[in-house]
């Protein structure tokens, strides 16, 4: 097969590619729907499909962090941001909440309250310190 | 209109819809499609065709 340098017929594939690719996806979550409904909702996360259509989702997701429109409003609208020890202190509160709501509601051990409160934490902080950054980043750019 | 303008500078080179395509790299429907207004290309295209074809832009898409 030939590789295809028409712009035109590009695009047209491109079309294509996505009415296939929306096909697959509705079949998939068919077929989850059918053994979730047949077999239990157990059944319908152990097996490989939903794995492939969480798989598949991340890799949408992560391919769609290039493509993204400006969150944030006029500039007129825009928050002065926050020091970065105010989003350290967030995600700190988040971790600390997590821990604490797995150990006195859900009767979790405290090492692995404090352990998930970590996790909270580390994740918070990562997305929180990026926002920081892009923000950062971006003031830098419009001055 | 720019259309036919496409198609008088084709003939003005004695250049036929797939002899232009062929030199572009393009299919000759695709041509046609430009020709005939159904088709936007895009300004690789356009310039394409305007080297190929020795005009500006502003000569063969510029209403």
């Amino acid at each position: 097969m030939r590789k295809i340098k028409d712009e035109r017929l590009q695009l047209i594939n491109l079309k294509n590619s996505r009415i296939a690719f929306l096909f697959q996806m509705i079949g998939l979550l068919a077929i989850l729907f059918t053994t979730w409904i047949t077999k239990g909702s157990e059944a319908a996360v152990d097996s490989p499909v939903f794995l492939l259509l969480m798989l598949t989702c991340s890799l949408l997701a992560f391919l769609q962090l290039r493509v993204s429109v400006d969150m944030d409003e006029g500039k007129k609208k825009r928050r002065k941001p926050l020091p970065y020890v105010a989003y350290v202190f967030i995600a700190l509160a988040t971790g600390l909440l997590m821990a604490f709501i797995l150990y006195m509601l859900e009767r979790h051990d405290p090492f692995d309250a404090l352990f998930i409160g970590a996790i909270f934490f580390i994740c918070s902080l990562a997305s929180y310190s990026v926002v920081y950054l892009l923000r950062k980043k971006r003031d830098k750019h419009d001055e | 209109m720019s259309v036919n303008r496409i198609k008088l500078a084709r003939v003005a080179c004695d250049l036929t819809q797939e002899a232009l395509a062929e030199r572009i790299g393009v299919t000759r429907q695709t041509i046609s499609l430009i020709e005939k207004g159904k088709y936007n290309p895009t300004l690789k295209l356009c310039l394409a065709i305007c080297h190929t074809l020795d005009k500006t832009l502003d000569d063969l898409f510029w209403d």
